[in-house]
């Protein structure tokens, strides 16, 4: 570095005359000029061609004032994710980049059959989750711009376990492995069963905090043998892994259940076709997969004594609309014959399940407690059953949970006294008008395997619309993302009013439609004991 | 706001541009003044509470420049294109050396606090608990450094101290100052470029369709050296230096994907601040000059970030003494400047280790007569030495901490625990498109012609080379997220 280059000339003068020397003719210079001009004037005009781009803008930024670090991070991410140049090139590039054998941020493409969570592969190569001091670095790499991060898992479960111990229900929990981990051979890896470095401290850390642990890997293990045990364009199991391992499960916890009158739920096959998570991630829409289900005919409210709390390896199989596909609707993994089901069906009693995809880490827990604000999910129930995919053990939040007291349900518009005429709406919705006082986050698009997410905003100052009363603050759900695409309830700042047509959460109709799409919810957990409904924007 | 985003790329430099073409021929001023709005929109874009840092830094150069040039005693009187230079040989007063001593105080004050404040405390505090005088602390100082803090304070520095010397005249225009330091191709990453250097394209620059062309030719190259090369190797570095296990295999392919990485990441951006600055009309010098064709590490340092080598030796080296002070100060002065080179990157021991091992090597090889350690070998072998021993360097530089290094050097050299999920990142790194991207990278650092020589002779086949370039890098970026560059951080 210190030596001083050999000529005469600055480093300047030679730069100004090497650009003075360039040799250019003059169509090709207005050529490459001209081109430039249009390929930069792209990503405007089909801006303008979409009609909406404005909104690209976040919600965070059309509240005014200065523009924060995280509003302009989220308006960049919007533009990268959401704009009109991204959906309508990128997509399609993506598609081809597929075609050629090309992964993805979120998926590794190891061509036929060999597609895997990028996530998943950063966990079983990455350093011990375990380690403090790998802990602690994920803690402050969560940086100002995303929720806080709680890297000890181990915490978080032995809390958890806690708080049901005083409940006197007993715990147990499933970290589920993935397909690289059962399947290395995906990827051309050799070897088996394989896990990150912290797995086994993380077991027994568990054991000596108190915690029942039952690890599916070796019933997976014993079913490779026999043939593929995860699909091959999916990051999920197949359904007869699905079965082994409620069977493994089922004979874990069958002795904490002594005493409950058993019952056969029959069975019936089915069949199931779509497309898989990895492949919809890399765009690819045209190598769906058939898979045959045995799903249950359960009773309709017989008192549970399991509840199952789970990601999507518990939801597939079992919740039919949180995996349809929006670009086409007879694309779906059926219903009634995931791991809730099959637990149920091993166990002969009836298992009450909340299912959260994505989010392992904490969204279920955090769901139970939504739900506990509202009834009581766990009346009746001797064992609770947390699964959750193993990757989250290194990558997830493992936010601490404090589950409420169990509350009757909340009221409704229904109950509450009317005080003007109704105005014509459908049956049991009202209209309202209020403000955002909090939202919760939503998924980026392009970046969930889901394509359809629900989420949380809390309205204050709640006023009927020519209706009903209205409570004072509610929570509302709504759709904020539907076919990978942030719908124009996702822009909705905090302050802003609104106008909407809500229904109760609870409606069988709602909760059919949505209750199982992945959902999120608000930080502030005193606000869940509010009325809660999902709604839609009114102009 | 980076180069390689659909933000910049479809937005911010559009809207720069057009602005740009419809002041440009308004006033100089005028254009001067949209540039530096659209370079404050480019920084704020990043954090807007960091702008007024870039402006106060700014300020405080102007304000000390000018005063040094107006206090230099027999200087003549100003003309039009402000106070007279200072003569070099002349003394200066005490009040001009009070000037410039404010501007490096002022630069490196700010620097010190914003990057090296939580390093130095929490160095402080961990001696402390070595020590039993305290304990280590879980956050002892936490800082957002604000984007680019390490060019722009050198670049703007560099002003006064030039006009201190004499090197360089003070500028009147304080709009043509604030375009100079916060000019938004090279404002985030450089190349550092000297005010002495641009000064005369600030009053006056040609604009044409050639200029412009080879602007667009060498953005092209620049963004296809990022989006097409850097980013894919760079996954693979990621998944090697990010691994909780390794086998030998598996480290030497990372090893060698992150000094591809970081070169094409590095050299890619300079690309496109030089092709984004001759769109303007800027002419930036050369940055890179095919580093990994040198075959030693003195010669490796004539051709790696050149702005920055030229600033260190310039402002540091031979204020220190240089090479005339005898061999031992040679030695010592080349440890210093190398070892504060590598701090300048980031406060971390990690990048003060890899500046001394560099500046080691600098040593042995100047007491080696300027020559390689490996002379001896044909040139091939001394350029793939020279190359293995840089890639090695690279390791404290990329890896997270001093253990992660220590672990990943164990891992190169086979003195590591090698565990089954190994086997995972060994499939990912010998599939044939990672291969394939590993080869192509190894192709164009070997055997490609440099940016500057391929863009001198714009034939119609290489104006179409360079659009493709273009349009299929710029298709590529709609398929990745958020991909910053390496030097961004520093």
């Amino acid at each position: 570095m210190p030596t001083a280059p050999n000529l005469n000339l600055s480093r300047e003068e030679q730069a100004r005359r090497e650009v003075g020397e360039t040799d250019v003719a003059p169509g090709a210079a207005w050529l490459a000029c001209g081109a430039f001009g249009l390929l930069l004037g792209l990503g405007v005009a089909f801006e303008i061609g979409a009609g909406d781009p404005a909104g690209l803008i976040p919600a965070s930024l059309r509240a005014g004032g200065l523009p924060s670090e995280c509003a302009l991070r989220e308006l960049d991410h919007a533009i990268e994710t959401q704009s009109a140049l991204a959906t309508r090139l990128g997509r399609p590039i993506q598609a081809g980049l597929a075609a050629l054998g090309q992964g993805n941020a979120s998926v590794v493409n190891a061509g036929a059959g060999g597609l895997a969570l990028r996530a998943e592969l950063a966990h079983l190569t990455g350093p011990d989750f375990m380690d403090v001091e790998r802990q602690r670095a994920r803690e402050l790499e969560a940086g100002d711009c995303s929720a806080p991060v709680h890297a000890d898992p181990v915490a978080a479960l032995a809390d958890f376990a806690q708080q049901l111990r005083e409940r006197e229900i007993h715990l147990v929990v499933v970290p589920t492995p993935g397909k690289l981990a059962t399947e290395p051979e995906r990827l051309g890896a050799a070897g088996a069963g394989l896990a990150n470095p912290g797995s086994e401290r993380f077991q027994r850390a568990l054991v000596e905090a108190g915690v029942d642990v039952f690890d599916p890997r070796p019933v997976l293990e014993s079913l490779r043998e026999s043939g593929p045990v995860f699909l091959e364009r999916d990051s999920h199991w197949r359904p007869h892994a699905v079965e082994a391992v409620a069977a493994g499960l089922a004979r874990h916890v069958a002795a904490r259940l002594e005493g409950h009158p058993r019952s056969v739920f029959p069975r019936q096959r089915e069949k199931a076709r779509n497309v898989g998570d990895l492949a919809a991630l890399l765009g690819a829409r045209d190598s769906a997969e058939s898979v045959e289900l045995a799903s249950l005919v359960l009773p309709g409210d017989a008192p549970a004594p399991v509840l199952l709390l789970g990601d999507s390896f518990s939801a597939i199989y079992s919740e039919r609309e949180a995996f349809r596909r929006v670009f086409d609707p007879s694309l779906e993994w059926g219903a009634d014959a995931g791991l809730p089901d099959q637990l149920a069906h091993a166990l002969g009693v009836p298992v009450r399940r909340i299912t959260r995809n994505a989010g392992g880490a904490a969204a279920s827990r955090r769901a139970l407690a939504v739900e506990l604000s509202r009834g009581d999910p766990l009346a009746g129930v001797r064992v609770v059953v947390l699964q959750f995919a193993a990757r989250e053990l290194s990558q997830g939040s493992w936010d601490p949970v404090a589950l409420p007291a169990a509350a009757p349900a909340a009221s409704t518009p229904d109950a509450a006294p009317a005080t003007s005429t109704p105005e014509a709406e459908p049956e049991g919705s009202l209209r309202v008008r209020g403000r955002i006082a909090a939202r919760s986050t939503l998924p980026t698009p392009g970046t969930s395997p889901y394509a359809e997410a629900v989420f949380a905003v809390h309205v204050t100052g709640v006023r009927g619309v020519g209706a009903r009363a209205a409570p004072g603050e509610i929570v509302v759900y709504l759709l904020g993302m539907q076919g990978q695409r942030l719908t124009p309830a996702a822009r909705l700042p905090v302050g802003q009013e609104v106008h909407l047509v809500v229904e109760p959460w609870e409606a069988p109709g709602i909760q059919a439609a949505f209750g199982s799409l992945f959902r999120t919810e608000l930080d502030d957990v005193s606000l869940l004991a509010l009325p809660a409904y999902f709604g839609r924007v009114l102009p | 706001m980076v180069f390689s985003s659909p933000t910049f790329l479809f937005l911010f430099l559009p809207a720069a541009l057009l602005l740009y073409a419809l002041t440009r021929r308004v006033s100089r001023t005028l254009s001067h003044l949209v540039l530096i709005g659209m370079s404050t929109l480019f920084y704020g874009w990043a954090n807007p509470l960091f702008v007024p840092l870039l402006f106060l830094s700014a300020a405080v150069d102007y304000g000390c420049g000018l005063f040094i040039a107006r206090a230099q005693p027999g200087a003549g009187p100003p003309d039009e294109g402000g106070p007279q230079l200072c003569p070099p040989d002349a003394p200066r007063t005490r009040s001009q050396r009070v000037a410039v001593a404010t501007s490096v105080v002022v630069n490196l004050g700010v620097l010190g606090f914003f990057k090296y404040g939580g390093f130095f405390a929490s160095s402080v505090a961990s001696v402390s608990a070595a020590l039993g005088l305290g304990s280590a602390g879980e956050d002892v100082l936490r800082i957002t450094l604000p984007l680019g803090i390490s060019f722009y304070t050198f670049q703007s520095m560099s002003y006064t101290i030039d006009v201190y010397r004499g090197h360089a005249r003070a500028t009147t225009s304080a709009v043509d100052f604030a375009c100079y330091v916060s000019l938004f191709p090279q404002l985030v990453a450089g190349p550092i470029v000297r005010f002495s250097e641009v000064a005369d394209q600030l009053r006056e620059r040609t604009h044409d369709a050639v200029r412009f062309a080879r602007g667009v030719a060498f953005f092209s190259v620049g963004l296809a050296k990022k989006v097409l090369i850097a980013n894919p190797v760079g996954a693979l570095a990621d998944l090697c230096f990010e691994a909780g296990t390794l086998d030998v295999v598996s480290a030497w392919i990372g090893v060698f994907a992150y000094s591809f990485q970081i070169y094409f990441d590095f050299s890619g951006y300079s690309d496109m601040a030089i092709g984004l600055g001759l769109m303007l009309g800027f002419v930036f010098p050369k940055n890179f000059d095919s580093p990994y064709r040198s075959a030693s590490i003195t010669e490796f340092w004539r051709r790696w970030h050149i702005s920055l080598s030229s600033f260190l030796r310039d402002y540091l080296y031979l204020p220190l003494g240089g090479n005339r002070e005898g061999r031992r100060r040679t030695a010592a002065n080349l440890m210093i400047v190398m070892g504060l080179g590598g701090l300048w990157h980031g406060a971390s021991w990690n990048f003060v280790i890899w500046g001394l091992a560099h500046g080691l090597l600098l040593a042995a090889e100047r007491a080696y007569g300027r020559r390689a350690l490996w002379q001896g070998l044909p040139q091939g072998a001394r350029v793939a030495l020279s190359f293995i021993v840089v890639s090695l360097l690279w390791v404290p530089f990329r890896a997270a901490d001093l253990p992660a290094a220590l672990s990943f050097y164990a891992a190169l050299f086979g003195l590591s625990e090698v565990a089954p999920a190994a086997s995972l990142v060994r499939a990912v790194l010998l599939r044939p498109d990672a291969l394939a991207i590993l080869a192509v990278a190894g192709l164009v650092v070997w055997r490609a012609p440099q940016t500057w020589d391929w863009t001198r002779r714009l034939s119609l086949p290489r104006v179409l080379v360079a659009l493709a370039l273009l349009a299929v890098a710029s298709g590529t970026l709609l398929t990745q997220q958020f991909n910053p560059f390496i030097y961004f951080i520093f």
